[in-house]
């Protein structure tokens, strides 16, 4: 049943992944697990280019299996300079407005073919409000 | 008087709100009630669709006094389940965000008054800074 009061929670949450590197090349990572009832908040993912990336033309998506630049699409971030960076409205759907996640799924990074060097890491933040009811009301 | 010092604060906080839903057309539900001396983030309100509505021109705006504020309902696709935040233009705190020395509650403005079927939840979040000191300095 949809829940027929409002609830507070304190139940943020920060998820690293590991390191994701030229290992990676041309294939999609699972980076991370969101639990069911997971609300990943607007600007909630992060890729973290830790070293540059080299080799073919260096790019990273984050997304999931619906939109797989939903978060972060290649062209919001410069693969060959070490830093942050997020999704922007225009290239990546999620970033601004989040996404609520009624079961659980992951969070995936499609790495780029080529790839000789490189490590990168995904931060994501959400909210667990798998205690609460957020169905449609019936 | 005024803090003199910066400070580390605690974690945030999270409304989610009750269901709206077509038994709330044309009302202006109270969505979130903020605490006196909290600071709600940019891109802190969050609607989410669901079940997507349908009947009439489904319509929700997020705000204060200021009505959409936080959201508009351009923003809005109500008609598609999914997350929606404001974009700025006349939900001018999305991109601020807004601190609120007294209490406050968030409503909700749902339309039209043909509004037939829907789910929707609106997300709040905002950091509690009750035990801070943030007057004008005198």
């Amino acid at each position: 049943m949809a829940q027929s009061s409002p609830k507070i929670r304190e139940s943020c949450r920060t998820l690293w992944s590991r390191a994701i590197t030229h290992a990676d090349t041309d294939s999609t990572v699972e980076a991370v697990v969101v639990p069911a009832g997971a609300f990943v908040i607007p600007f909630g993912v992060t890729v973290y280019v830790a070293e540059l990336l080299a080799g073919g033309t260096p790019k990273l998506n984050v997304g999931d299996g619906t939109t797989a630049d939903g978060f972060v699409d290649e062209d919001d971030i410069t693969a060959t300079t070490v830093g942050c960076y997020t999704g922007t409205a225009t290239n990546a759907a999620y970033s601004d407005t989040g996404r609520f996640y009624a079961t659980t799924d992951t969070i995936d990074v499609a790495v780029s073919a080529g790839l000789t060097d490189g490590t990168a890491y995904i931060c994501v933040r959400y909210w667990d409000l798998s205690s609460c009811d957020l169905t449609a009301s019936t | 008087m005024a803090q003199s010092a910066p400070v580390t604060l605690g974690g945030p906080k999270i409304i989610t709100s009750r269901a709206l839903t077509q038994a709330d057309k044309s009302t202006t539900p109270t969505v979130a009630e903020l605490p006196a001396k909290c600071w709600v983030p940019p891109f802190g309100v969050t609607v989410y669709v669901a079940e997507s509505c349908s009947g009439g021109t489904p319509s929700i705006d997020v705000g204060d006094s200021d009505i959409d504020g936080w959201v508009d309902t351009t923003d809005v696709d109500e008609t598609t389940t999914g997350c929606y935040t404001g974009d700025g233009g006349d939900a001018g705190f999305s991109v601020t965000g807004k601190y609120y020395s007294a209490a406050t509650n968030l409503i909700a403005t749902v339309g039209d008054g043909s509004l037939a079927n829907g789910t929707v939840y609106v997300f709040t979040t905002y950091y509690d800074l009750s035990n801070r000191d943030l007057t004008a300095s005198t």
